[in-house]
């Protein structure tokens, strides 16, 4: 800076100069960035709960699950297959297969259960396609448990 | 015209101010419906950690005072019946507290007597998280459980869809010792988040995880072989530490 610049003392014959006042359009200013700040803040918040309600499956459409149920001799077995946390449900045909259509895409865990015996998976289900889990395949095994004791009488 | 030009950015800062508690007020409940389960399993634990051993213990439910002897109370075959000295589960039958629910709690199943009424499928053990829905249970289970005279003993947890049991892997230990039945072990099930831990006499025996089911209601439950009888089943909170 150069010693024109700097200012004279004829500036300061009468004292100190006031004091000036805050600039109003500074503190304004500051306000309209908290609120930036906070818009920000509560999108990205309320993006975060709408992802994790599951309502994103509603965005992304829907896809079908397929697939077969068969004993351990390979005979088809008549089982019930659930989407959890849907109320889509089904029953195998005669043929032990079956196709569950509908079903939000995304990570999605399938509940294939005969007697009182259940299998779970998880499936990636994508929009407008057949995903196809293969053969589930059920043992004499899998029925050794206090439960299956008696037919009928099942929790 | 100066004063009009006050008193109009004036009110421009009122909207301002409005707009900013507004905002705040947003934020506050995008944060807590986003965080909520965390922000109140946060709260539990401080809570627990001003509260001392003797009322972080204090049960919750009971089946001396949840017990409800009208049979629309009493789940499949009866479920869980009074006796002079305790109460009773009938083989290859569950028992539910009616009216209690909770997402993370301790169970304690005390003064356990077995009477194994066949040679096969012996055991007991209780069901936590669990409902009923139209299809069946919904829950999970802890069991004791024996297949005949020359088996192992095993202990597990699973899961159940619609009345449909689900093994959870790795979560079943075998004691190729059994278990004296005469003399069964105190069982107690920690339900904390999405972990599972079982104990046995206070000795911590198996732990598992699974994020299925995140509340509901507990009860008792006998295999087909054994007639359970038990002086007390209770719900603690889950700030109340297993002591040995």
């Amino acid at each position: 800076m150069s010693m024109e610049d700097y200012p004279s003392l004829e500036s300061y014959k009468d004292g100190m100069p006031p004091k000036l006042p805050p600039d109003p359009s500074r503190k304004r200013r500051q306000i309209w960035y908290v609120i930036i700040g906070l818009s920000l803040l509560s999108l990205v918040l309320i993006t975060v709960t709408f992802v994790r309600s599951g309502n994103m499956a509603l965005l992304a459409g829907t896809g079908t699950i397929a697939g077969a149920v068969y004993d351990e001799r390979g005979q088809p077995i008549v089982a019930e297959i659930y989407v959890f946390g849907t109320p889509l449900a089904g029953l195998s045909d005669q043929a032990g297969r079956f196709m569950l259509s509908d079903v939000p895409a995304g990570d999605q865990v399938v509940v294939v259960g005969y007697r009182n015996v259940g299998r779970e998976q998880t499936v990636k289900v994508v929009a407008g396609q057949v995903v196809e889990i293969g053969d589930v395949r059920f043992v004499a095994e899998d029925f050794e448990n206090a439960w299956s004791q008696m037919e009928g009488a099942l929790p | 015209m100066q004063r009009s030009m006050k008193k109009t950015e004036h009110g421009q800062g009122l909207v301002e101010y409005a707009l900013l508690i507004a905002l705040i007020a947003i934020v506050a409940a995008a944060a807590l419906s986003a965080t909520g389960n965390s922000v109140d399993d946060v709260f539990e634990r401080i809570a627990g950690l001003f509260q001392d051993q003797e009322s972080a213990c204090t049960p919750v439910a009971s089946a001396g005072t949840a017990w409800d002897p009208s049979p629309t109370n009493s789940f499949w075959k009866g479920g869980i019946t009074q006796q002079a000295d305790g109460y009773q589960v009938c083989p290859l039958c569950i028992g539910m507290l009616p009216g209690y629910t909770d997402s993370d709690y301790r169970l304690d199943l005390s003064g356990v007597q077995v009477t194994n009424t066949k040679t096969s499928w012996n055991g007991y053990g209780v069901a936590f998280r669990s409902e009923y829905g139209p299809k069946g249970l919904n829950g999970y289970m802890f069991e004791i459980e024996r297949k005949n005279k020359n088996s192992d003993t095993e202990l597990y947890f699973s899961k159940w869809v619609n009345g449909k049991q689900i093994k959870i892997p790795g979560a079943l230990v075998s004691l190729p010792t059994g278990i004296d039945w005469n003399n069964p072990p105190d069982m107690s099930i920690a339900v904390e988040g999405d972990t599972f831990t079982a104990y046995l006499d206070g000795k911590q025996i198996l732990q598992t995880s699974d994020s299925t089911y995140a509340s509901g209601g507990v009860g008792v439950l006998a295999n087909d072989g054994t007639q359970l009888n038990f002086s007390d089943f209770q719900a603690k909170p889950s700030t109340c530490e297993e002591v040995p």
